[in-house]
């Protein structure tokens, strides 16, 4: 069940890492239809715009909870802007504080959840202030964060840069406690495990033996918190839209759009089934990505 | 003894095959096993992990979880009532009524949570509807009835309060609560030491006369079966095994036959320590004769029932089980050859140079507490322990776990710091080396470790594994790099081409050769061999043993070899050492601590190791110890040993006894040494 007859297999001469991943990854269903809806919603959110020429922010109160017909292929919401064209622009900020947002928190809680596992010295300091961190009341902080940087920030970088690097970083730097949390959980066993001292055995440096036993070995839980943490990502973004501490109000996100939408449920539901699918979509393919990416970055579950 | 007919057996099963619905497909674990077990008998039954022992057994009883498995076919007719026809709902009363079951590990078959009392009066107020009080009082009885004092007592504790061997005790109470007809013993010493492995045997050994069950004994090693068991039935994986009929002489054929007789060197082999003999694929013959007799063993498909006295000891085995690597075929040799062949003796290795010599080292882990961390105490895992190894010589370094044996390799190498003591390598202290010169040390000592699943990173191609220390050390790269690794690969028995798979694609055995082959990337001169033989399956143990002294022979390496396996150390090591709580009571030549070891430990560890030839087994004298090891964060006073020793004296307790040179090159640290 477990070694096959090796010297009946074939001579594989060089066979590339990530070709085997590759191939692996082709064999998840799950994550090749995720990457075909993400890439959909991507293309859609970068090309949309300029096959759907029509002005997001543009009020035509003639026009307003329209229902879905050639000129509003989604319908237009309460002051008569148009869905589509919202949803593709609202796409794109939504899905780059996505992205970025998660990778800051990953690295952020990558590094200290590994340092913090990996070097018994460093662990109570870094976990300590894990904990701080995690005992901050959040919605505050942030309102403090906004009211002193906001201004500075769209002064010096103009205001969608400002306002973007401002959310970004609220968002990274208040969601990458639970990421170091698991890490660290991960790392101090992967720590004891031989392949580790076996490693140090042979001379292998500090810094060598965390970039190649430890890390690749704690990636299942990093993917898992990666693939959780966009979904975070877009939703804490519409929080704080909603609370008036992210973007303007005239400036569409899917999270906007869907807190925006809430109050007309009854009249135009659309409002809010298009942003939340959006959302959701999302999610769901990164999700599976994420999924299929762990099992083809894993030997064991690879297969030969 | 009775003769076993199908009229009074107590458990008759026919032809019981159970399969696996894998994602890899359909694994087939027991392939038609049938057996009878009469009244009153220990059937022993043997084979390698994986070869569907306990599954038989789980199926049997309905244990098997449904989905990924499924019972194709068999019977097994408990007093005549068939337990595979029967629902969930009989088979419950059956199981822990009638049928007892003891498993594997003691540790984690009790429920931490709940009092000993409370899973022993459980089965009791279940199947027998004692009341509560009566209940204890039989769970009382029972404790007392398995060796554990004061039982009114301790049926108020948790199972962390029992150490390993006193919960295997306490299972055994729970699996006999409502005397069953049949006990099925599921491995249920293998994961405890030798010494206390000896102290349950002789509880069961005790209880089987007392009570008179039934037993089924499933092990992997023949020498516990040997001892206990009145039939042995050896079970395998492999199809082809043909099933054998009572005239043969030869018990069992075919492949599986092959593995089961692979030798291990036990205790009752007198010609270990002789290197270049391959003894080791001698021994096999003794393993035909595996039990004490029994007539008329009934035999089914792929099962055999070996019986002793009819069947001759094969005349000479020298072929290797088979093997999937390109391991070289060893020299044919006789016995009389090989009495001939020069054998190293140790004593004649003390004329090389010294390589590492060991003074007063000692390794004392804090135990921190509170807020603060503070430290309340100290595991002193090794202390005080002194020895010198020869060039191209092998140190044998033995004890039960927890001695502290792997915790001195390790601070040997440097991967812990010493506490205290004097390390020297090649003459040059390197008990405070750091840095980089610690690194470029490393290149001259490397380690070979226990467990090969967990030994190499499951990330990592067997190249790059392997071409690890090439790398880091700057030693190889690119084209040099690969033929370096293919040329280590093949040094080893494996193949090149092997370079580009994983860790998981290969065996037990399989992995421990890369793990080797890692070890020799750096041309060391010396390995320490930490249990490099304790996971592995007994077949594959003499293949990976006999590729170390190989390498040995080729690379004039040294070795320090660390294993609880008295018999494997007894086959390769020239000198030595045994350790016990932290401390090395007896160093000696091989050959002379086998033949007279002087210390009461020692002989008590030998004792207890179980002896391959039931007939030796039967004879000999056995040493049983008392009680457990102490911890060694408290360690008695005077001699460690002075808790269980047989021999013990008051002034055992006060005075430690010196390290003293009792005859030439044996050591021994004992007051009494050699008055016995």
């Amino acid at each position: 069940m477990l070694a096959q007859p090796l010297h009946d297999a074939p001579l594989h001469e060089h066979r590339s890492l990530w070709m085997d991943v590759w191939l692996a990854f082709r064999n998840h269903t799950g994550a090749l239809v995720g990457v075909g809806v993400f890439a959909f919603i991507v293309l859609a959110v970068l090309v949309g715009p300029f096959l759907h020429g029509v002005d997001p922010r543009f009020l035509d109160i003639q026009a307003r909870n329209a229902p879905v017909s050639w000129a509003h292929p989604l319908g237009t919401d309460n002051l008569g802007r148009d869905m589509l064209a919202q949803m593709l622009a609202g796409g794109r900020i939504s899905l780059a504080v996505g992205f970025t947002a998660m990778l800051l928190s990953l690295v952020v809680g990558t590094a200290i959840g590994v340092l913090a596992g990996y070097f018994k010295r460093l662990d109570g300091l870094l976990m300590r202030s894990t904990d701080l961190f995690l005992a901050l009341p959040l919605l505050p902080l942030l309102l403090v964060i906004i009211m002193l940087f906001r201004d500075t920030l769209r002064a010096a970088l103009g205001p969608e840069t400002g306002i973007f690097l401002l959310i970004v970083f609220v968002i990274g730097i208040t969601s990458w406690m639970q990421t170091a949390r698991i890490v660290r959980g991960e790392v101090l066993a992967i720590k004891e495990r031989e392949f580790v001292t076996a490693a140090r055995s042979i001379g292998t440096r500090e810094r060598r033996i965390v970039a190649r036993h430890v890390l690749p070995n704690v990636m299942s839980p990093i993917m898992v918190s990666a693939t959780l943490g966009i979904a975070n990502a877009i939703i804490t973004e519409s929080a704080l839209s909603f609370l008036g501490l992210g973007f303007p109000p005239d400036f569409p996100t899917w999270g906007r759009l869907l807190f925006d939408g809430a109050n007309f449920i009854s009249i135009t539901p659309a409002r809010v089934i298009w942003p939340g699918l959006a959302i959701s979509l999302t999610v769901l393919s990164v999700n599976y990505i994420g999924d299929g990416l762990r099992d083809a970055l894993d030997p064991r579950l690879r297969g030969t | 003894m009775r003769a076993t007919t199908a009229t009074d057996a107590v458990l008759a099963v026919e032809d019981v095959r159970t399969r696996f619905h894998t994602q890899e497909g359909v694994v087939h674990a027991v392939n038609g096993i049938g057996f009878e077990l009469a009244e009153g008998e220990v059937l022993g039954v043997v084979g390698e992990s994986g070869s569907g022992k306990s599954v038989t057994m789980l199926s049997l009883l309905g244990l098997l979880p449904a989905p990924p498995a499924e019972i194709v076919s068999g019977t097994a007719k408990l007093e005549g009532e068939d337990l595979m026809a029967l629902d969930a709902d009989r088979l419950r009363q059956v199981r822990g009524a009638r049928v007892g079951f003891i498993f594997q590990d003691p540790m984690t078959s009790l429920n931490p949570v709940l009092t000993v009392g409370y899973q022993l009066t459980e089965p009791l107020r279940v199947h027998l509807g004692m009341d509560k009080a009566a209940a204890r009082k039989r769970a009382a009885q029972l404790l007392s009835l398995v060796g554990i004092p004061e039982p009114t007592r301790r049926l108020g504790d948790f199972p962390h309060q029992f150490s390993g061997g006193m919960r295997q005790r306490v299972m055994i109470a729970i699996a006999l609560a409502c005397s069953p007809k049949v006990l099925i013993a599921d491995e249920p010493t293998t994961a405890l030491d030798v010494t206390i492995q000896a102290q349950i045997l002789d509880v069961v050994k005790r209880l089987q006369r007392e009570l008179g069950m039934s037993i089924i004994w499933i092990t992997h090693d023949l020498g516990v079966v040997a001892g206990l068991a009145d039939r042995v039935m050896v079970t395998s994986s492999v199809p082809t095994c043909s099933p054998c009929t009572r005239d043969r002489n030869i018990p069992i054929r075919g492949a599986c036959c092959a593995r089961c007789r692979t030798p291990i060197p036990g205790m009752d082999r007198p010609n270990g320590g002789s290197r270049a003999s391959r003894d080791i694929l001698r021994v096999s013959c003794r393993r035909q004769r595996l039990v004490r007799s029994r007539p008329a063993a009934s035999m089914r498909s792929s099962v055999a029932v070996a019986k002793t006295r009819r069947s001759r000891p094969f005349t000479r085995d020298t072929r290797w089980p088979a093997s999937t690597t390109s391991m070289p075929e060893p020299p044919v040799q006789s016995d009389s050859t090989a009495t001939n062949t020069p054998v190293r003796s140790g004593s004649g290795a003390t004329a090389a140079p010294v390589l590492v010599e060991v003074e007063n080292l000692t390794k004392h882990f804090p135990i921190m507490h509170g807020v603060f961390r503070r430290q309340v105490g100290s595991v002193r895992a090794v202390d005080g322990i002194d020895f010198q190894i020869h060039e191209r010589e092998t140190l044998g370094l033995v004890g039960e776990s927890g001695c502290g044996k792997s915790t001195a390799g390790r601070v040997i190498l440097r991967l812990y710091d010493p506490t205290a003591g004097r390390i020297a390598f090649r003459g040059q202290d390197i008990g405070g080396v750091r840095g980089e010169s610690l690194r470029r040390l490393r290149q001259s000592m490397q380690m070979v470790f226990q467990d090969p699943q967990d030994s190499l990173n499951p990330r990592m191609t067997v190249g790059s594994i392997v071409g690890e220390p090439l790398v880091e050390h700057g030693v190889a790269k690119g084209r040099a790099l690969d033929e370096r690794v293919d040329e280590l690969l093949d040094a080893v028995g494996l193949s090149p081409r092997f370079a580009n798979r994983y860790p998981h694609e290969f065996s037990g055995g399989q992995r421990q050769r890369i793990g080797i082959a890692r070890a020799l990337a750096l041309e060391p001169e010396f390995i320490v061999c930490d249990e490099p033989i304790a996971a592995l399956d007994v077949s594959i143990q003499a293949q990976v043993v006999n590729l170390l002294q190989d390498l040995q022979e080729r690379l004039g390496l040294t070795y320090l070899f660390i294993s609880h396996d008295l018999g494997m150390v007894r086959h390769i090591a020239d000198r030595v050492a045994v350790m016990y709580l932290g401390k090395i009571v007896e160093l000696a030549p091989s050959e002379k601590l086998y033949r007279g070891p002087l210390h009461p430990y020692t002989r008590a560890l030998m004792s207890a190791a179980p002896a391959h030839d039931p007939e030796l087994e039967a004879r000999r004298e056995r040493i049983i110890l008392t009680g457990d090891v102490p911890s060694p964060a408290d360690p008695p006073s005077g001699c460690r040993f002075s808790t269980r020793c047989p021999i013990a004296t008051h002034e055992c307790s006060v005075r430690e006894p010196e390290w003293r040179e009792l005859r030439p090159g044996h050591r021994v640290a004992c007051h009494y040494a050699g008055d016995a």
